[in-house]
C-alpha cells in the first residue's frame, strides 16, 4: 500500500516543478505589488489645438484655440477666438497640436505629419462666408490640412467645424471618409 | 416573421399528425435503486444520456426506462448524500438491474468513487448540459453554449464574445467553477467573455439561484459549474478526438484528449487534453463582419490518485485566445457613433480574411489546482483545494504614432484560492461546513500602455466560513445554510492622475439560504429555495474611470466624483439580493417537463446611470456614473419533452423575465427579451451501418424587448439633461430562425464515430439581437453550416 502511494521520481519532479513555479510566481508578484503604481505618462492625449490665421497681405492675425488641460477628465475645456476675420481677405492657416499633460509638452503635430497618409483635417463652415482648403499634401498627393488657406467673403457670423480624421489604410482625401474622429471642435467666427 | 418562416412553422407543426412509425425502439429496462444493506431508495435520479432519458425511482426504489433502442448505454444514478454511480448496460437486458449507491461517508469496494465533493444544493434549480448536448455544441464559446439552458442568456460583443447572463444578472454577480476552482478573471467587463475552454467539460450545470452560502458573494446571481469527466474511469488507455468545421467564418476547431493509468495499480490516473481553434471574419447575409476572426489554443493536464478513503488531483490548464473586434465598432466620438447607428451597413467592410487587426483582445489564463479528499472516521469527508491562477488581458486599439502594437489596456490578475470543507452524514441528516480564502492582486501595466487604466490596481483578501445542513424525511428534504464573509480591499489609484492614494476597506457580510425538495410522487417533484445574499461593490464599480471606446461613453465609479476620489467606507452600501425560486419537475414515461418561477428583489443594485455630458476635444461624450437603486427581476422558465411515439419527440423551452428599477421607476438595460424554442426530432435506431440516426428541426423565436430603456440618439446627447437610463438605438424587432441537425454514429474499427451536421439560420435571415452590444453597428451572422466529428477510443 505504501509503495503505491509513492509517486515515481519523474512524477515527483513534475509536481515539484509546477508547485515551485507557481510559488515563485506568487512571491514575485507579491513583491512587485509592494511597488506603488506610478502616474501614467499619457503620451497620446491632445490637450491643445491652436489654429493661427495670418492675413496674406499683412494685417491682424487671428487665433482659434481649444485647450483642455486634463484631456477626457472633468475639467472643462476652454475655447477662445482672438477676434473677427476681415471680409474679402485670404489667410494662411496653420494648426499646432500639443499634449500639455507632459513636460515638456508633446508635439502631436509632428506625430500627425509623420503619419500624414493616415490623417486628414476636414473643415465645415456654416452661416459664414468662408472657404477653407488644405494647402499641404501627404506622400500619396492627398490633402492633409495642417496648412490651409482661408478665404473670407461678405460680412457674416457662423461656425467653422475642425475635424481630424484618423484613417489608417482608408484615406481617399474625401471628408469625412472612413476611419475615426480624433478631433472635433466647433469655433464661432465672425467676418467683419 | 416572414411568410416563408410561417410556412416552415406550419410544416413543422404538421409533423405531429404523421402516423406512428414502426416500433423498433420498444425495449424496456427495469431495475431497482438500493443503498448498501438492501434498503430501497425512492426519488433517486436515473438517466441514460445517450437516449436523452431521465427518470426518478418510485417509492419502492424501482424504475423503468421505456422506448429504448437496442445498444450499449451508460446509466447514471444519483441521489442526495450518495455517491453518483454509472453502470454500463446492454439493451435488450434480461431481468432486473440492481443499482447500489454508496453513502458519501462510506465506501463500497465495487463502487467507483469520483473524488468530487457535492457542488449544488438539493433545493436549487439547476440547468444541465450533458455530454451529448456539449458534443453538439463543440467549437462554440462557453457563453453561447450555455444559451441552450432556459433562463440563461448572453450579452454579446460581436459573434465570438459571449458573456453569460442568468436570470438577468451577469459579470461579477456570476461565479464560474472551472473544474472545482472558482474562475478568477476580469469578470467585470461587459465585453470580457469567460476564459474557459468548453472542450474540457463532460457536463455543465447552471445553478439559477444564489449559491452564495457555498461559494461566496460572487455567486449572487448563480453559478456555472464546468465539470470534466472524472479521472479513474479508464482501465488502460483511452481518448477522444473531436473536429468541427464551420462555414460562416471558415473556422476549424480540433481537440484531442488522452487518458490512462500509471503503473499497474490503476490508483494513479492521468489525462492530457488540448484544443485549437482558428476562424476568420464572420459574415451577415449582406456583408462581411470585418475583423471578427479568432485564434485559440488551450491545453490542460490532470493527474489523479485514488486510494482507499483518500484521493488527490493535480490539474493544470492554459487558455490562450486572440479575438478580433468588429473594426466598424470602434468609435472615437458621438458623430462616428451616430453615423453607425443610422447607417444600415458598417462603414468598414472588406473581403474575408483570417488576419486579426486592431481592435482586438488577447487573453491568457493559466491555472493550477491541487485538490484532495480524505474520509475521516466518524467525521466525514474532508475536501481541500488550492488553486493559483494568473489572468492576463490585453486590449489593442487603433492608435496614433505607431502605438498600435502596444496594448491600450494591459491587466494582470494573480489569485490564490484555498477551499476547505467537511462533508458529514449521519442517518437522514447530512451537511457540509467549510472555509474559503481568496487572495488577489490586480496590476495594470501602464508603463506599456501609456493610457490611464479603466480600473485601478488593487489587492483583495476575502475569507468566508459556511455551514449547510440537510435533513431527509421520506418524501421531504429540508436544507438550511448560513455564511459569513470578510473582505479586505486595498485600492491604488490617482487623483488627477498625479497624487497616489490608497483607500482601504473592510467589509463584513452575511448570506443565508433555506430550501426544500418534496416528492409528491415518484414522477413529480417540487423544489423551492429562498436565498438572501449580499456583496460589497466590486472595484470596477467603485473606482472605474475613463472612456469606453466600444460604447463611446465615459464611465465613473461610485467613489469618484469628477476628479475627486472618495475614500470613506461609510459611503459604500452593499448590494443585497433576496431571491425565491420554485421548480416543479415532472418526469413521466412519455412526457416530462420542468417549470420554474422566481422573484429576485435586489436592494442597492449597482448599475450605470447617465449622469452628465462632457465636452472634450472630440466633441461631447455622455458620462455614466455607477449608482445604486432597488431593482426587481422576476420571471419564469419552462422546458418540455414529449416522446410522441418511438420515432418522434418534441422539445420546447421558454423563458421570460420582467425587470425594473423600482426605486427610480425606470427600465434596466440588457434584460433578455422573452423567448421560446420549439424542436422536433425524428430518430431511427439503425440504418445499414449507421446507428442512432436523428433529424431535428428547431425554431427559436425571440421577441422584441418592449421594456428597453428610452432612446437618445448619439446626436441628441449634448442636449440630453435627463438622468433616466437610455440606449443609443431602439431595441431591434423580434425574430424567428430555422435551425436543423442531422446526426448518426458510424462504426470505425471497434468504436463509433459520431457525426453531426447542423445548420443555423438556414433561411439566411438578417436580424439584430438586443443582447448584442454590436447591434448599433451590424447585423447578426447569416446562415452557418457545421460538421462535427467525435471519436472515442479505448485500449482493451
Amino acid at each position: 500500500m505504501k509503495n503505491q502511494l509513492k509517486p515515481s521520481d519523474s512524477l515527483r519532479s513534475f509536481i515539484l516543478f509546477f508547485s515551485s513555479t507557481f510559488l515563485v510566481a506568487t512571491l514575485l508578484l507579491v513583491m512587485a505589488c509592494g511597488d506603488d503604481p506610478k502616474p501614467v505618462n499619457e503620451e497620446e492625449v491632445i490637450t491643445t489645438m491652436t489654429l493661427t490665421l495670418t492675413p496674406v497681405g499683412g494685417g491682424n492675425s487671428v487665433t482659434l484655440k481649444f485647450y483642455d488641460e486634463d484631456g477626457d477628465g472633468s475639467i472643462q475645456p476652454v475655447k477662445t477666438v482672438s477676434g473677427p476675420l476681415a471680409a474679402y481677405t485670404t489667410y494662411e492657416g496653420l494648426i499646432t497640436l500639443l499634449n500639455e499633460t507632459a513636460t515638456p509638452a508633446g508635439d502631436i503635430t509632428a506625430e500627425v505629419k509623420n503619419e500624414a497618409s493616415d490623417h486628414l483635417f476636414c473643415f465645415t463652415t456654416s452661416n459664414v462666408n468662408l472657404t477653407v482648403n488644405a494647402k499641404d499634401k501627404d506622400s500619396n498627393n492627398l490633402p492633409l490640412g495642417i496648412e490651409t488657406s482661408w478665404v473670407t467673403g461678405a460680412v457674416s457670423t457662423g461656425t467653422v467645424k475642425v475635424v481630424l480624421r484618423h484613417q489608417p489604410g482608408e484615406k481617399t482625401g474625401n471628408c469625412p471618409g472612413g476611419g475615426d474622429t480624433d478631433i472635433e471642435v466647433d469655433f464661432n467666427v465672425t467676418v467683419q | 416573421m416572414t411568410v416563408r418562416q410561417f410556412f416552415w412553422l406550419i410544416f413543422f407543426l404538421f409533423q405531429f399528425a404523421l402516423p406512428a412509425a414502426a416500433q423498433q425502439c420498444a425495449h424496456t429496462l427495469t431495475g431497482v435503486v438500493q443503498m448498501e444493506g438492501g434498503v430501497t431508495l425512492p426519488g433517486a435520479t436515473l438517466s441514460i444520456a445517450q437516449a436523452g432519458k431521465q427518470i426518478i425511482s418510485a417509492e419502492d426504489g424501482s424504475f423503468t426506462f421505456e422506448g429504448l433502442c437496442p445498444g450499449a448505454y451508460t446509466l447514471t444514478a444519483h441521489y442526495v448524500g450518495f455517491e453518483k454511480r454509472t453502470v454500463q448496460v446492454k439493451v435488450p437486458h434480461t431481468g432486473r438491474l440492481t443499482v447500489v449507491l454508496a453513502q458519501v461517508s462510506t465506501q463500497l469496494e465495487d463502487v467507483v468513487i469520483e473524488g468530487e465533493p457535492q457542488r449544488t444544493s438539493v433545493s436549487q434549480t439547476v440547468g444541465l448540459l450533458q455530454k451529448e448536448d456539449l458534443e453538439a455544441l463543440h467549437g462554440k464559446p462557453l457563453g453561447e453554449a450555455l444559451k441552450e439552458i432556459p433562463g440563461v442568456n448572453a450579452i454579446q460583443t460581436g459573434p465570438s464574445i459571449f458573456k453569460p447572463v442568468i436570470h438577468g444578472l451577469h459579470s461579477q454577480r456570476i461565479l464560474i467553477l472551472n473544474n472545482g476552482i472558482r474562475q478568477e478573471g476580469q469578470q467585470w467587463g461587459i465585453e470580457h467573455a469567460p476564459e474557459v475552454d468548453p472542450y474540457i467539460a463532460s457536463n455543465i450545470e447552471v445553478v439559477k439561484g444564489a449559491e452564495t452560502v457555498r461559494y461566496g458573494s460572487d455567486a449572487i446571481g448563480g453559478v456555472i459549474i464546468i465539470t470534466p469527466p472524472p479521472l479513474h474511469e479508464v482501465k488502460k488507455l483511452g481518448g477522444e478526438l473531436n473536429m468541427g468545421l464551420m462555414s460562416n467564418n471558415r473556422m476549424g476547431a480540433f481537440s484531442a484528449m488522452l487518458e490512462g493509468n500509471l503503473g499497474k495499480t490503476s490508483q494513479w490516473t492521468w489525462r492530457a487534453q488540448s484544443s485549437v481553434k482558428r476562424g476568420g471574419d464572420y459574415h451577415t447575409p449582406g456583408y462581411n463582419l470585418s475583423n471578427t476572426g479568432l485564434a485559440e489554443l488551450n491545453f490542460s493536464g490532470a493527474l489523479g490518485f485514488n486510494g482507499t478513503g483518500k484521493g488527490l488531483e493535480i490539474y493544470l490548464s492554459s487558455f490562450n485566445t486572440e479575438i478580433g473586434i468588429l473594426r466598424a465598432a470602434h468609435t472615437e466620438n458621438l458623430n462616428d457613433l451616430q453615423q453607425s447607428v443610422v447607417s444600415e451597413r458598417p462603414w468598414y467592410v472588406k473581403d474575408f480574411t483570417y488576419n486579426l487587426a486592431n481592435p482586438k483582445q488577447k487573453i491568457n489564463h493559466q491555472l493550477l489546482k491541487v485538490s484532495s479528499y480524505f474520509q475521516l472516521k466518524d467525521l466525514g469527508r474532508l475536501n481541500i483545494l488550492y488553486g493559483a491562477q494568473y489572468n492576463q488581458r490585453k486590449e489593442y486599439d487603433i492608435r496614433r504614432g505607431g502605438r498600435s502594437d502596444r496594448p491600450a489596456l494591459s491587466l494582470g490578475l494573480l489569485s490564490n484560492v484555498l477551499d476547505v470543507s467537511l462533508d458529514h452524514e449521519k442517518g437522514s441528516h447530512s451537511g457540509s461546513i467549510g472555509f474559503n480564502g481568496t487572495l488577489k492582486f490586480n496590476q495594470n501595466d501602464t508603463e506599456t500602455t501609456n493610457i490611464r487604466p479603466l480600473i485601478p490596481d488593487y489587492q483583495q483578501l476575502s475569507t468566508g466560513v459556511f455551514i449547510l445542513e440537510k435533513w431527509r424525511r421520506k418524501k421531504l428534504t429540508l436544507e438550511a445554510g448560513a455564511r459569513f464573509d470578510h473582505q479586505y480591499l486595498k485600492v491604488m489609484t490617482f487623483e488627477n492622475n498625479q497624487t497616489l492614494i490608497k483607500p482601504a476597506f473592510n467589509f463584513n457580510y452575511f448570506s443565508g439560504t433555506l430550501g426544500l425538495a418534496y416528492l409528491f410522487s415518484p414522477t413529480l417533484r417540487l423544489v423551492s429555495n429562498v436565498g438572501v445574499s449580499s456583496r460589497p461593490p466590486h472595484v470596477s464599480e467603485l473606482y472605474s474611470e475613463g472612456l469606453h471606446h466600444g460604447t463611446g461613453s465615459i464611465e465613473e465609479g461610485l467613489m469618484r466624483q469628477g476628479n475627486e476620489v472618495l475614500t470613506d467606507q461609510g459611503l459604500i452600501r452593499k448590494e443585497m439580493s433576496k431571491k425565491w425560486i420554485n421548480t416543479l419537475q415532472y418526469t413521466g414515461k412519455k412526457l416530462s417537463f420542468d417549470f420554474s418561477l422566481y422573484y429576485n428583489a435586489i436592494s442597492n443594485y449597482v448599475f450605470l446611470r447617465p449622469y452628465d455630458t462632457r465636452l472634450t476635444i472630440r466633441g461631447y461624450f455622455p458620462v455614466f456614473r455607477f449608482d445604486q437603486t432597488d431593482a426587481v427581476l422576476t420571471g419564469g422558465d419552462a422546458g418540455l419533452k414529449w416522446q410522441i411515439n418511438s420515432r418522434f419527440s418534441y422539445n420546447s423551452k421558454l423563458s421570460y423575465i420582467y425587470a425594473r428599477d423600482v426605486e427610480r421607476d425606470d427600465e434596466l438595460i440588457f434584460i433578455p427579451p422573452g423567448q421560446i424554442e420549439n424542436a422536433l426530432t425524428y430518430r431511427i435506431p439503425s440504418m445499414g451501418k449507421l446507428s442512432d440516426l436523428f433529424f431535428s428541426v428547431s425554431v427559436p423565436l425571440v421577441l422584441q424587448q418592449t421594456r428597453a430603456p428610452r432612446v437618445v440618439y448619439p446626436q441628441d446627447i449634448p442636449a440630453n439633461t435627463s438622468h433616466e437610463l437610455f440606449d443609443f438605438a431602439p431595441a431591434p424587432g423580434g425574430y424567428a430562425l430555422l435551425n436543423a441537425r442531422i446526426g448518426f454514429r458510424l462504426p470505425v474499427y471497434d468504436r463509433e464515430l459520431t457525426v453531426t451536421l447542423s445548420g443555423e439560420n438556414l433561411l439566411n435571415k438578417s436580424y439584430r439581437n438586443y443582447m448584442n452590444r454590436l447591434r448599433y453597428y451590424a447585423d447578426e451572422t447569416g446562415s452557418n453550416f457545421m460538421i462535427r466529428l467525435s471519436y472515442h477510443f479505448y485500449k482493451h
